[in-house]
């Protein structure tokens, strides 16, 4: 029946009628070379770019240890911030940070919960990048309280010393914002993980790597009990991830846009912080996945339309933050606020530190439009070129709302333009190292895609692929080429 | 409906053609309204009951032409998306979607009354009497309207902050951007639908591929016409207040508003027999999900406005929320913290309940009951303050006006909206995604 009217049909119109998708895995991959391939980066050896990338990550994370120690044996005045720029590159490497761990649980629960299936290539990386991001924004603030091991007292625990927390200030906020977000992130990655550290215990001989994998895969055997708890359990953990992905960064524009000061209180910035913080961890997912493809032969797995779609995302995100931009310097205009404009001039116009504000705008909102056409999409070059631009222009983008606004405060007579200092540099040059090193470790240890996820999106996954009657119509489509496939 | 082993071949090759005769009913009952409406508004508008009446009326015509334009703007965003991410699931009804942003076009008729008529323009914008004035000096005295604007600031200081803003808030330019606002919005919703129809007829590829790439380009501009008519028609009533989250916050009430009214018209066409073979409790669950997120989006934009001019406590800032804090207004802003946001969050939290239409239907009607409330609070506590001289808050009576003009465009974008459906297939029936979107599930 169906072959009679799929031939009837095509009788009256020899168009193609459907528009197919693009494969998510290439090559028709079966589920075992998606194992092998996979499982096989954490058992196989390392290539030697690796090791070349990993040396110099450790040598980075241990300079970054000695800033801290010289930071905490000498004072917080070794960085360069005195009055009026009392935040400096620690706020500012605290929110760049922060906002790069914003595109791994985004990938995971929103991209989830909206059925892109496309993420399952890249999603446990980018949950792996966002806990060690998120690591690295610890570190600052944490430093920047000046006495490290009072930063206890930020937790609302009862004290011999009768301190109690200042509820009212979005600083505190911070706290519990960022710990929630870091503490369900790692709790959704884990969650996904345990059925690919099953896959990697039973994979194992018998020794101390099976029985840590072993361990961390909880009694994993894959059955339909299992299963069916398992994808409860994520489900649950992407609806509660969803609301963190948009609180952290609010929370985070929070320090700012409670305050009464000139460029940090406007009522945009949640909204705005959110994009950006999307934008910057897109950014610096391609920035680690396109290398990671390269040196291990994911091509079939991670294909052009992933990184396709996350140049769109980054393009799109990056209108978005313009738009940001675009309504702070309007509103500064229209609000007939002589000390808003002024910022905003002093900023953009004829600052001291005009230049940071030329390489935000500059990179942030003008490179990004080469993902408007294909072949830049395509280039893996130009695509890398565009994620150093925005990795580099959000960075900026912080200090530029950080530093250049409180170098030029409400009193002229203290104005003053901000140093950086060696420890400034080094300590952020080492939160690299220490973030490539973590990143290096799990590439290393733990599986870089999600292998049984992977396995869901392949066709022979739906329980209808061989359904005889379907398929036949679909395959009599394609040859009556009713089918094109773009 | 995973299951469902249906094809192309099952689907009536031209669509599905919306019969006027079915729908005469309510459609005669949407033009009656309208017209009477139209009657009565006019007489408002131009005066004949009174300039009092005429300028209290001014106030209801902005209110129910900004609830059904940025509904109208909701049509046309949810439009785009669907082109712009390339979207599978949602083929089947878009076209609701292309034919409620197509209202574009009444909306561009029922603007006029703020274009034409000045006694409209003096009684809404409080600027617009100062520059007119301002224009009248600068006449007699040989100068330019600037230069006579900053001598009436030098004896009226409050008047000084007109004078900073002069270069977006002056008549000229504000007339320009009225043109640009319904040259962008008009060629969104008149191409999208065109190509889509046009698709309906030759089955063509190049209609999905030349939709798509229109909605990127104009994604933007989209964007900035949203934004700045909602300065310039709302948040201008007081020209000393400002919000950069203001377009944002327009936006996503908008968005939500349109997806209750497509729902709701999904619904409609669905009881009178069509759209059953290709629209099921998956498109109900996956265009209330969608409603769902902007149920929180909204709140999460109207929080932070709130929460942030709230903790900084700049006095330019607070008048927005202090006069909506104040009398009558503080119970609807209430109302607008408890039902239309925590009330329609949990109703709309459950995926069972999203899949019965029945009970989506009900939600939409809350939903939209919601978005008039919000857009009422959002206007008419201006009313008062302005009209009055600062002396009272609430005019009495003249919420009949205000239920005139929601009942009019309502009643006549609602005979218009069905009109339009019933002028091609109810769904692109020959859109590449067609089959993709018939089988979708959740």
């Amino acid at each position: 029946m169906a072959q009679q009217t799929a031939t009837a049909s095509h009788s009256s119109s020899s168009q193609p009628r459907i528009l197919d998708r693009e494969p998510l895995v290439l090559n028709n991959r079966s589920y075992s070379w998606i194992t092998n391939r996979i499982c096989g980066i954490v058992e196989n050896r390392q290539p030697k770019l690796w090791w070349i990338l990993f040396i110099p990550s450790v040598i980075l994370t241990g300079i970054m240890a000695f800033c801290f120690v010289y930071l905490i044996s000498t004072g917080v005045g070794v960085w360069g911030q005195k009055q009026p720029v009392a935040w400096a590159w620690d706020i500012t490497n605290f929110v760049f940070w922060i906002g790069i761990g914003h595109a791994g649980t985004l990938i995971s629960a929103i991209l989830f919960l909206t059925r892109q299936k496309w993420r399952t290539a890249v999603n446990r990386a980018s949950e792996a990048m966002t806990l060690f991001a998120v690591m690295c924004a610890g570190l600052f603030p944490a430093f920047h309280v000046g006495r490290v091991w009072m930063v206890w007292f930020l937790a609302p625990v009862p004290n011999a010393n009768a301190i109690w927390q200042n509820f009212k200030s979005p600083l505190l906020w911070d706290v519990f914002a960022v710990s929630t977000y870091f503490t369900v992130s790692v709790m959704f990655w884990f969650i996904g993980l345990v059925p690919d550290l099953a896959t990697l215990r039973d994979r194992c001989k018998p020794g101390l790597r099976r029985t840590l994998y072993g361990i961390f895969a909880l009694g994993w055997r894959g059955g339909n009990r299992q299963w069916n708890h398992y994808e409860m359990a994520y489900l649950l953990l992407a609806a509660l991830s969803t609301p963190l992905v948009l609180s952290v960064h609010s929370v985070v524009s929070f320090d700012f846009a409670t305050s009464v000061v000139p460029g940090w209180h406007t009522t945009i910035f949640p909204p705005y912080f959110v994009a950006g913080a999307i934008f910057g961890g897109f950014a610096m997912v391609l920035t680690l996945m396109i290398p990671a493809r390269r040196i291990y032969g994911l091509y079939d797995l991670i294909t052009e339309k992933h990184i396709d779609n996350m140049a769109k995302i980054i393009l799109l995100t990056g209108t978005i933050v313009g738009y940001g931009y675009s309504m702070e310097f309007f509103m500064a205009y229209y609000s007939g606020n002589q000390y808003e404009l002024q910022t905003f001039q002093l900023r953009g116009l004829y600052g001291p530190s005009v230049w940071y504000y030329y390489c935000m705008f500059g990179f942030n909102v003008f490179v990004p439009q080469l993902f408007w056409f294909k072949w830049c999409r395509k280039n893996l070059f130009v695509v890398l070129f565009v994620c150093m631009c925005v990795n580099a222009g959000m960075w900026y983008e912080r200090y530029v709302i950080i530093v250049t606004t409180l170098e030029r405060h409400f009193m002229p007579g203290s104005w003053r333009v901000f140093d950086a200092t060696w420890v400034d540099n080094w300590t952020f040059i080492g939160t690299f190292g220490f973030f490539m090193m973590n990143f290096l470790l799990f590439l290393r240890f733990l599986p870089v895609i999600a292998v049984a996820e992977v396995k869901a999106v392949l066709p022979e996954a739906n329980p209808h692929h061989d359904d005889h009657h379907e398929k036949g119509v679909h395959e009599l489509e394609i040859e009556y080429g009713k089918v094109k496939v773009s | 409906m995973s299951a469902h082993p249906i094809t192309l071949d099952d689907l009536p090759r031209d669509g599905e053609r919306l019969d006027l005769t079915k729908v005469s009913k309510l459609n005669g009952l949407f033009l009656v309204v309208g017209g009477l409406g139209l009657v009565a508004s006019l007489a408002y508008l131009f005066g004949f009951l009174g300039k009092d009446k005429q300028a209290e009326f001014a106030y209801s015509w902005l209110f129910a032409f900004f609830f059904f334009f940025t509904i109208t703007c909701g049509g046309i965003f949810w439009t785009m998306l669907q082109h712009a991410s390339n979207s599978g699931w949602s083929v089947v009804v878009r076209r609701l979607f292309e034919n409620l942003g197509s209202s574009i076009g009444w909306m561009a008729v029922f603007v006029l009354p703020f274009v034409f008529i000045p006694a409209v323009q003096d009684a809404l914008w409080e600027w617009i009497p100062i520059h007119r004035e301002a224009a009248h000096h600068a006449h007699q005295e040989h100068i330019s309207t600037y230069e006579a604007l900053h001598h009436m600031a030098e004896k009226d200081h409050s008047k000084h902050i007109l004078t900073s803003k002069y270069g977006y808030l002056n008549m000229s330019f504000w007339y320009v951007r009225v043109v640009v606002y319904f040259a962008i919005l008009g060629a969104l919703a008149y191409f999208l639908r065109k190509w889509s129809i046009q698709q309906d007829k030759d089955g063509s590829f190049k209609h999905t591929f030349r939709s798509r790439a229109f909605c990127c380009i104009l994604l933007f501009p989209f964007a900035l016409a949203v934004t700045f008519s909602a300065v310039d028609w709302v948040m201008a009533m007081d020209y000393t207040w400002f919000s950069t989250m203001w377009g944002v916050y327009i936006f996503a009430g908008g968005a939500w508003g349109a997806m209750a009214v497509s729902i709701l018209a999904l619904t409609y066409v669905r009881s009178n027999g069509y759209l059953h073979k290709v629209t099921s409790g998956e498109h109900y669950h996956l265009m209330g999900k969608l409603l769902f997120a902007f149920t929180v989006f909204w709140a999460y934009i109207a929080f932070s406005q709130f929460f942030l001019i709230w903790y900084a406590n700049i006095t330019e800032e607070t008048r927005f929320y202090i006069l909506r804090n104040t009398g009558g207004w503080w119970y609807l802003s209430h109302v607008l913290v408890w039902l239309h946001f925590a009330v329609s969050f949990v109703l709309l939290l459950s995926a069972g309940r999203k899949k019965r239409t029945a009970v989506m239907n009900a939600l939409c009607f809350w939903v939209l009951l919601m978005h008039v409330v919000d857009w009422y609070w959002l206007i008419i506590p201006e009313r008062g303050p302005s009209l009055s001289k600062g002396t009272v808050f609430w005019i009495d009576g003249a919420w009949v006006g205000d239920v005139i003009a929601l009942l009019t465009m309502g009643g006549l974008v609602g005979w218009a909206y069905l009109r339009r459906l019933s002028k091609a297939s109810l769904y692109p029936c020959r859109d590449p995604r067609l089959l993709e979107s018939v089988t979708a599930t959740n």
